[in-house]
């Protein structure tokens, strides 16, 4: 279960280093589970940006945590906090470790990173058949982006109602970057940065950092607001993006392999699309949200367009997506940014999210993708009972 | 053409044969011996069948665009002057599916299943890249 979280400051945080908000986060999440520091023997984390492919153990040294029994990497860019998420279910349900500490902080915002672009590019990018085109991320999601629209007859502004949606959630969230509403012409009126897809379709660039503490169910101060992994599952496809075209079996670029991570997850928890009382869905772009509604069942292929502008995922909504606002205008601080559709949901079903609480929720899904709609986490969280 | 300014490939021994093509203006590709299937990128391995029996065969060149891109905007990168830059998804005639650019194109020749065909952008003495233009009508 999960027992405690904790953010840093998101946004543009210039006073603090990555580790100094890496840390922040680290402590708050113990201390919301009720933990001290020394109760940790186990950390997960995703080096990103940082230099040093030991930085998980440099943040455990800055923490003072001497002794781990599993401290460990998870390079799976965005989709790293939910697969984390899984490791260190299996590591307290194993008995190898008590509490385990997830974390992750980066600075895309104001940090020390030259070329972040160059950066991302050294992870999500292949540099040999694809990077020498001049394709950028942005560039990847838009590809994927203009084959759905071609494949279902949808337009820009399909996906553009994510982000309105979306920006719905973010003004009820007083700590979120960008809260102003916004249209659907709003969103068609600003740059192209990589056709179909507008500076609006696409994540903010934020500093930030997010953790969490798992521990064994029933081990906490306060089990009220103990929060259950009621299920997870990971799917993981291709990474050059002729071969997710070229696809295998019911899968290619548009028809995404986050079905299998779903079914897992739905599986375990005994629950299905209709259960779910709210769905934190990694949104890198717009894009990345409309595939992902139709792969987890919760509308039709080819639907998402219309389930989006029909309400669905605004607040009050069948399924409000993002409460927090998301990628898309809470705050993106890099592959630890789809952490925050962890902590969103965990505040959300302990009735901690103030002027944002969905009613009675009860169950939420959280995704978390990376590589360009091929790497996916799902994971199903519970109220306590 | 538009110049550019292009990151660089790092060829290895899995994709000299492959550099070596572009540079001689006639790309070739891997085609399995056992199934017969070409494949891109270049790789040590069949992708669908998993021998390592293959044989570089010159492809023709054709194909037509699976998905495409215009990036216009490209903060950080080195060719960030350089856009508009038209990215596209190629599907073959042979069947892999490649990323590349179009270029020399006009009005609506960016579009989903248009026809297109290899011409080479000769980057260094040592690396060209095969980019597609509208095929010849």
């Amino acid at each position: 279960m999960i027992a405690g979280i904790g953010e840093s400051k998101l946004g543009k945080v210039p006073e603090m280093s990555a580790l100094g908000i890496t840390v922040d986060a680290a402590l708050k999440a113990i201390d919301d589970a009720g933990l001290q520091v020394q109760d940790i023997d186990g950390l997960l984390l995703h080096p990103a940006f940082h230099v040093s492919p030991r930085y998980h153990i440099i943040v455990a040294e800055t923490l003072g945590l001497y002794v781990k029994t599993m401290a460990d990497t998870t390079m799976m860019g965005g989709a790293s906090y939910g697969a984390a998420l899984e490791r260190a279910k299996f590591a307290v349900e194993s008995g190898l470790c008590r509490n385990v500490l997830i974390v992750g902080g980066e600075k895309l915002a104001t940090g020390h990173v030259s070329g972040s672009a160059m950066m991302a590019s050294v992870g999500a990018h292949n540099l040999d058949y694809e990077y020498p085109f001049a394709a950028t991320i942005p560039a990847y999601y838009g590809l994927l982006a203009q084959r759905y629209l071609h494949d279902y007859g949808a337009t820009d502004a399909d996906l553009a109602a994510v982000a309105v949606a979306t920006r719905k959630h973010a003004a009820l969230n007083p700590g979120a970057t960008m809260r102003m509403p916004i249209t659907v012409d709003d969103v068609l009126a600003s740059p192209v940065i990589s056709s179909p897809l507008h500076r609006l379709d696409c994540s903010l660039v934020s500093d930030g950092a997010a953790a969490y503490v798992v521990s064994a169910q029933g081990t906490s101060k306060d089990p009220r607001r103990e929060i259950s992994m009621l299920g997870i599952g990971q799917a993981q496809s291709y990474y050059h993006m002729g071969q997710l075209a070229e696809g295998k079996g019911d899968h290619d670029l548009v028809r995404t392999v986050v079905d299998v991570a779903g079914k897992r997850a739905y599986e375990q928890a005994g629950l299905g699309p209709g259960d779910m009382d709210l769905a934190n869905i990694y949104d890198s772009f717009t894009i990345t949200v409309v595939v992902q509604l139709e792969d987890l069942g919760f509308c039709g292929r080819g639907e998402a367009g219309a389930f989006v502008t029909d309400g669905n995922i605004d607040p009050g909504g069948k399924l409000p997506v993002n409460t927090h606002g998301g990628l898309l205008s809470n705050a993106h601080p890099g592959a630890c940014g789809g952490m925050l559709g962890f902590t969103e949901a965990v505040r959300q079903l302990r009735g901690e999210a103030e002027g944002r609480q969905v009613a009675d929720a009860r169950a939420a899904m959280v995704t978390s993708a990376s590589a360009v709609a091929s790497n996916f986490s799902v994971s199903i969280l519970g109220a306590s009972a | 053409m538009a110049h550019i300014t292009r990151p660089l490939p790092t060829i290895t021994q899995d994709s000299q044969e492959f550099w070596a093509s572009t540079h001689d203006h006639a790309m070739k590709l891997q085609r399995c011996d056992r199934c017969g299937r070409f494949w891109y990128y270049p790789g040590p391995v069949c992708h669908y069948c998993g021998s390592t029996a293959f044989t570089w065969t010159p492809v023709s060149g054709k194909g037509t665009i699976y998905s495409y891109s215009l990036l216009e905007r490209a903060r950080g990168n080195p060719f960030e002057g350089d856009v508009p830059i038209a990215i596209i998804l190629v599907r073959l005639e042979e069947g892999p599916v490649m990323m590349s650019n179009l270029v020399d194109y006009g009005d609506g020749d960016l579009a989903v299943d248009a026809a297109v065909e290899v011409t080479y952008e000769d980057v260094t003495d040592e690396v060209t890249l095969p980019v597609f233009r509208p095929a010849a009508r």
